[in-house]
Protein backbone atom coordinates (compact mmCIF):
# COMPACT_ATOMS: atom_id res chain seq x y z
CA UNK A 1 0.00 0.00 0.00
CA UNK A 2 2.67 2.54 0.66
CA UNK A 3 4.50 2.06 -2.04
CA UNK A 4 1.21 2.30 -4.33
CA UNK A 5 1.21 5.84 -2.72
CA UNK A 6 4.75 6.79 -3.60
CA UNK A 7 3.91 5.26 -7.13
CA UNK A 8 0.80 7.36 -7.24
CA UNK A 9 2.39 10.65 -5.96
CA UNK A 10 4.95 10.89 -8.47
CA UNK A 11 2.74 10.27 -11.83
CA UNK A 12 0.74 13.39 -9.92
CA UNK A 13 3.58 15.77 -9.51
CA UNK A 14 5.02 14.43 -13.02
CA UNK A 15 1.61 15.24 -14.74
CA UNK A 16 1.55 19.06 -12.50
CA UNK A 17 4.89 19.83 -13.50
CA UNK A 18 5.01 18.86 -17.18
CA UNK A 19 6.32 21.12 -19.88
CA UNK A 20 3.06 23.36 -21.04
CA UNK A 21 2.51 22.13 -24.79
CA UNK A 22 1.94 24.93 -27.37
CA UNK A 23 0.84 24.27 -31.11
CA UNK A 24 1.57 27.26 -33.88
CA UNK A 25 -0.20 27.36 -37.22
CA UNK A 26 2.80 29.48 -38.90
CA UNK A 27 2.04 31.72 -41.99
CA UNK A 28 4.74 31.38 -44.97
CA UNK A 29 6.54 28.25 -43.73
CA UNK A 30 6.58 26.48 -47.07
CA UNK A 31 9.86 24.50 -46.41
CA UNK A 32 12.48 23.38 -44.35
CA UNK A 33 14.90 24.87 -45.37
CA UNK A 34 13.37 28.30 -45.01
CA UNK A 35 11.87 27.29 -41.38
CA UNK A 36 14.97 26.45 -40.36
CA UNK A 37 15.29 29.69 -38.21
CA UNK A 38 12.12 28.52 -36.32
CA UNK A 39 13.91 25.63 -34.77
CA UNK A 40 16.67 28.07 -34.31
CA UNK A 41 15.05 30.61 -32.29
CA UNK A 42 12.84 28.83 -29.91
CA UNK A 43 15.84 26.42 -29.17
CA UNK A 44 17.71 29.44 -28.57
CA UNK A 45 14.72 30.63 -26.00
CA UNK A 46 15.53 27.24 -23.84
CA UNK A 47 12.35 25.21 -24.90
CA UNK A 48 12.62 21.50 -24.17
CA UNK A 49 11.90 20.44 -27.67
CA UNK A 50 10.33 22.07 -31.46
CA UNK A 51 8.72 20.19 -33.48
CA UNK A 52 7.81 21.22 -37.53
CA UNK A 53 4.87 19.73 -39.26
CA UNK A 54 5.14 21.34 -42.53
CA UNK A 55 2.20 19.55 -44.00
CA UNK A 56 -0.18 20.99 -41.07
CA UNK A 57 1.51 24.46 -40.89
CA UNK A 58 2.74 23.68 -37.28
CA UNK A 59 5.58 24.09 -34.77
CA UNK A 60 4.94 22.11 -31.63
CA UNK A 61 6.57 23.73 -28.76
CA UNK A 62 6.69 21.08 -25.70
CA UNK A 63 7.93 23.68 -22.50
CA UNK A 64 10.68 22.94 -19.88
CA UNK A 65 8.81 22.66 -16.26
CA UNK A 66 7.26 26.18 -14.76
CA UNK A 67 8.63 27.65 -18.35
CA UNK A 68 6.03 30.23 -19.64
CA UNK A 69 6.24 31.60 -23.18
CA UNK A 70 3.79 34.43 -23.74
CA UNK A 71 2.02 34.22 -26.70
CA UNK A 72 3.37 38.04 -27.78
CA UNK A 73 6.87 36.36 -27.53
CA UNK A 74 6.17 33.13 -29.80
CA UNK A 75 4.54 35.80 -32.14
CA UNK A 76 7.99 38.02 -32.17
CA UNK A 77 10.34 34.98 -32.40
CA UNK A 78 8.51 34.43 -34.97
CA UNK A 79 8.60 37.55 -36.84
CA UNK A 80 12.11 37.97 -36.68
CA UNK A 81 12.32 34.14 -38.03
CA UNK A 82 10.23 36.04 -41.28
CA UNK A 83 7.20 34.25 -40.64
CA UNK A 84 3.30 35.02 -39.40
CA UNK A 85 1.45 33.72 -37.19
CA UNK A 86 -2.36 31.93 -38.09
CA UNK A 87 -2.91 30.54 -34.27
CA UNK A 88 -1.66 30.04 -30.94
CA UNK A 89 -3.20 27.04 -28.94
CA UNK A 90 -1.90 25.78 -25.59
CA UNK A 91 -2.39 22.39 -24.83
CA UNK B 1 21.65 20.36 -78.03
CA UNK B 2 24.25 18.45 -75.80
CA UNK B 3 24.24 15.00 -74.22
CA UNK B 4 24.78 16.39 -70.71
CA UNK B 5 21.51 18.80 -71.35
CA UNK B 6 19.38 15.96 -72.40
CA UNK B 7 19.86 13.88 -69.89
CA UNK B 8 19.75 16.76 -67.43
CA UNK B 9 16.33 17.35 -69.10
CA UNK B 10 15.11 14.01 -69.08
CA UNK B 11 16.28 13.52 -65.17
CA UNK B 12 14.20 16.62 -64.41
CA UNK B 13 10.90 15.09 -66.26
CA UNK B 14 11.09 11.79 -65.19
CA UNK B 15 11.64 11.97 -61.17
CA UNK B 16 8.77 12.52 -59.39
CA UNK B 17 8.80 13.09 -55.44
CA UNK B 18 9.29 17.62 -52.38
CA UNK B 19 9.42 21.26 -50.60
CA UNK B 20 10.76 24.79 -52.20
CA UNK B 21 13.46 26.91 -50.67
CA UNK B 22 14.66 29.69 -52.91
CA UNK B 23 18.40 31.47 -51.59
CA UNK B 24 16.61 34.49 -50.06
CA UNK B 25 19.60 37.46 -50.03
CA UNK B 26 17.45 38.11 -46.33
CA UNK B 27 17.24 35.60 -43.54
CA UNK B 28 15.92 34.99 -39.97
CA UNK B 29 17.14 37.27 -37.97
CA UNK B 30 21.19 37.07 -36.38
CA UNK B 31 21.55 34.39 -39.18
CA UNK B 32 24.86 33.76 -41.30
CA UNK B 33 24.45 32.11 -44.76
CA UNK B 34 27.21 31.67 -47.41
CA UNK B 35 26.09 31.20 -51.28
CA UNK B 36 27.49 30.49 -54.23
CA UNK B 37 26.72 30.17 -57.87
CA UNK B 38 29.40 28.56 -60.17
CA UNK B 39 30.06 27.99 -63.95
CA UNK B 40 32.56 27.88 -66.18
CA UNK B 41 31.95 31.20 -67.10
CA UNK B 42 30.66 32.62 -63.60
CA UNK B 43 31.84 32.70 -60.06
CA UNK B 44 29.57 34.35 -57.66
CA UNK B 45 30.25 34.16 -53.60
CA UNK B 46 28.02 36.01 -50.84
CA UNK B 47 28.76 36.04 -47.17
CA UNK B 48 25.72 37.50 -45.52
CA UNK B 49 24.62 38.08 -42.40
CA UNK B 50 21.09 38.78 -41.96
CA UNK B 51 20.58 42.18 -38.62
CA UNK B 52 16.79 41.63 -39.03
CA UNK B 53 14.27 39.91 -40.90
CA UNK B 54 14.45 42.72 -43.20
CA UNK B 55 18.13 44.02 -43.41
CA UNK B 56 21.70 42.02 -44.28
CA UNK B 57 24.77 43.08 -45.56
CA UNK B 58 26.92 40.94 -47.74
CA UNK B 59 30.50 40.47 -49.01
CA UNK B 60 30.39 39.84 -52.45
CA UNK B 61 33.11 38.19 -54.68
CA UNK B 62 31.86 37.70 -58.29
CA UNK B 63 33.66 36.43 -61.41
CA UNK B 64 31.78 36.60 -64.83
CA UNK B 65 33.33 35.77 -68.31
CA UNK B 66 31.97 38.65 -71.02
CA UNK B 67 32.62 39.32 -74.50
CA UNK B 68 35.37 41.51 -73.52
CA UNK B 69 36.49 39.04 -71.39
CA UNK B 70 36.90 38.41 -67.58
CA UNK B 71 35.69 40.41 -64.94
CA UNK B 72 36.12 40.25 -61.26
CA UNK B 73 34.17 43.05 -58.87
CA UNK B 74 34.53 42.81 -54.98
CA UNK B 75 31.52 44.41 -53.28
CA UNK B 76 29.75 44.92 -50.14
CA UNK B 77 26.14 44.66 -50.58
CA UNK B 78 23.17 45.73 -48.32
CA UNK B 79 19.51 44.27 -49.21
CA UNK B 80 16.52 44.77 -47.62
CA UNK B 81 13.13 42.99 -47.82
CA UNK B 82 10.88 45.29 -49.62
CA UNK B 83 7.59 43.19 -48.68
CA UNK B 84 6.77 39.45 -47.56
CA UNK B 85 3.36 38.17 -48.31
CA UNK B 86 2.97 35.21 -45.53
CA UNK B 87 -0.35 32.57 -46.30
CA UNK B 88 -1.01 29.57 -44.95
CA UNK B 89 0.28 27.79 -47.64
CA UNK B 90 2.45 30.20 -49.57
CA UNK B 91 5.19 33.07 -49.28
CA UNK B 92 6.12 36.01 -51.82
CA UNK B 93 8.90 38.60 -51.92
CA UNK B 94 10.06 41.30 -52.99
CA UNK B 95 14.21 42.02 -52.29
CA UNK B 96 15.84 44.85 -53.07
CA UNK B 97 19.95 44.80 -52.93
CA UNK B 98 22.26 47.71 -53.88
CA UNK B 99 25.97 47.21 -53.34
CA UNK B 100 29.14 49.59 -53.94
CA UNK B 101 32.73 48.44 -55.11
CA UNK B 102 35.33 47.76 -57.03
CA UNK B 103 36.22 46.27 -60.14
CA UNK B 104 39.82 44.77 -60.48
CA UNK B 105 41.53 45.99 -63.78
CA UNK B 106 45.11 44.87 -63.82
CA UNK B 107 46.59 46.29 -60.30
CA UNK B 108 44.10 48.56 -59.50
CA UNK B 109 40.55 49.19 -59.16
CA UNK B 110 37.67 51.21 -60.27
CA UNK B 111 34.45 52.08 -58.95
CA UNK B 112 31.03 49.96 -59.39
CA UNK B 113 28.02 50.06 -58.39
CA UNK B 114 25.43 46.99 -58.24
CA UNK B 115 21.43 47.56 -58.05
CA UNK B 116 19.53 44.34 -58.27
CA UNK B 117 15.16 43.75 -57.37
CA UNK B 118 14.28 40.21 -56.80
CA UNK B 119 10.88 38.93 -56.47
CA UNK B 120 9.53 35.15 -55.77
CA UNK B 121 6.23 33.15 -55.24
CA UNK B 122 6.90 29.56 -53.61
CA UNK B 123 4.53 27.47 -52.48
CA UNK B 124 5.37 23.62 -50.83
CA UNK B 125 4.95 22.74 -54.59
CA UNK B 126 5.47 25.41 -57.26
CA UNK B 127 8.66 27.96 -56.96
CA UNK B 128 9.00 31.20 -59.77
CA UNK B 129 11.28 33.65 -59.20
CA UNK B 130 12.68 37.24 -61.09
CA UNK B 131 15.25 38.98 -60.44
CA UNK B 132 17.51 41.74 -62.53
CA UNK B 133 19.99 43.20 -61.53
CA UNK B 134 23.01 46.19 -62.88
CA UNK B 135 26.60 46.07 -62.13
CA UNK B 136 27.86 49.81 -63.54
CA UNK B 137 30.78 50.87 -64.26
CA UNK B 138 31.27 54.53 -63.43
CA UNK B 139 34.09 55.49 -65.51
CA UNK B 140 32.42 54.05 -68.54
CA UNK B 141 28.82 53.24 -69.00
CA UNK B 142 29.18 50.79 -72.30
CA UNK B 143 30.86 48.38 -69.90
CA UNK B 144 27.40 48.14 -67.57
CA UNK B 145 26.19 44.54 -67.08
CA UNK B 146 22.19 44.32 -67.45
CA UNK B 147 21.26 40.51 -66.00
CA UNK B 148 17.97 39.33 -65.82
CA UNK B 149 17.28 36.08 -64.41
CA UNK B 150 13.60 33.76 -64.29
CA UNK B 151 13.05 30.36 -62.52
CA UNK B 152 10.43 28.24 -62.07
CA UNK B 153 10.45 24.76 -60.33
CA UNK B 154 8.40 21.55 -58.83
CA UNK B 155 8.50 19.86 -56.25
CA UNK B 156 8.19 16.27 -57.07
CA UNK B 157 6.79 15.11 -53.82
CA UNK B 158 6.42 17.02 -50.65
CA UNK B 159 9.14 16.18 -47.76
CA UNK B 160 8.72 16.71 -44.24
CA UNK B 161 11.02 18.86 -42.38
CA UNK B 162 13.66 16.58 -41.66
CA UNK B 163 13.55 14.56 -45.28
CA UNK B 164 16.08 15.62 -48.13
CA UNK B 165 14.15 17.63 -50.24
CA UNK B 166 14.21 17.69 -54.15
CA UNK B 167 13.21 20.56 -56.95
CA UNK B 168 13.18 20.39 -60.42
CA UNK B 169 13.92 24.01 -61.83
CA UNK B 170 14.19 25.60 -64.91
CA UNK B 171 16.56 28.76 -65.15
CA UNK B 172 16.43 31.13 -68.29
CA UNK B 173 19.49 33.93 -68.13
CA UNK B 174 20.16 37.05 -70.32
CA UNK B 175 23.19 39.17 -70.07
CA UNK B 176 23.87 41.96 -72.07
CA UNK B 177 27.73 41.39 -72.10
CA UNK B 178 28.10 37.57 -71.95
CA UNK B 179 29.04 35.31 -75.25
CA UNK B 180 25.74 33.64 -74.91
CA UNK B 181 22.94 36.15 -74.10
CA UNK B 182 20.46 33.86 -73.80
CA UNK B 183 20.88 30.42 -71.65
CA UNK B 184 18.74 27.59 -70.64
CA UNK B 185 19.60 25.88 -67.79
CA UNK B 186 17.78 23.10 -65.58
CA UNK B 187 18.88 22.51 -62.33
CA UNK B 188 18.25 19.50 -60.17
CA UNK B 189 17.59 20.94 -56.24
CA UNK B 190 18.27 19.22 -53.41
CA UNK B 191 18.28 19.98 -49.95
CA UNK B 192 18.39 18.95 -46.36
CA UNK B 193 17.25 21.35 -43.32
CA UNK B 194 20.03 24.14 -43.59
CA UNK B 195 22.03 22.80 -46.31
CA UNK B 196 20.85 23.23 -50.46
CA UNK B 197 22.56 22.05 -53.16
CA UNK B 198 22.11 22.44 -56.99
CA UNK B 199 23.38 20.62 -60.09
CA UNK B 200 22.63 21.89 -63.85
CA UNK B 201 23.78 22.17 -67.05
CA UNK B 202 22.78 24.57 -70.01
CA UNK B 203 21.83 24.01 -73.58
CA UNK B 204 24.98 24.87 -74.39
CA UNK B 205 26.43 21.84 -72.29
CA UNK B 206 27.96 24.10 -69.74
CA UNK B 207 27.62 22.77 -66.16
CA UNK B 208 26.76 24.89 -62.72
CA UNK B 209 26.79 24.22 -59.16
CA UNK B 210 25.35 26.55 -56.49
CA UNK B 211 25.23 25.70 -53.18
CA UNK B 212 23.95 27.74 -49.99
CA UNK B 213 23.97 26.85 -45.78
CA UNK B 214 22.40 29.23 -43.55
CA UNK B 215 23.35 28.89 -39.93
Amino acid sequence: MKSLLVVLSMLVSASTFAGEKIDITVKGMVCSFCSQGITKKFTEEGVKSVQVNLDKHLVSLELNDNQKLPAEKIEKILKDSGYGVEKIESK
Amino acid sequence: MSTKFLIITGVFLSLIKSPVAEAHPVAFAGSYSIMTWNSKDMSDWMFTHSFTASWSLSARYYRVGTKEGERTFYLPQVNYLLKRWNELDSQANIYLSAGHGGEKINSSYENITALAMEADWESRKYYISFKEEVLMAHQNSEKNIYQTKLRAGFAPYQAQFDEINSWFILQADKSSKSEEEFKLTPFIRLFYRNVLTEFGVSSKGDAQFNFMVHF
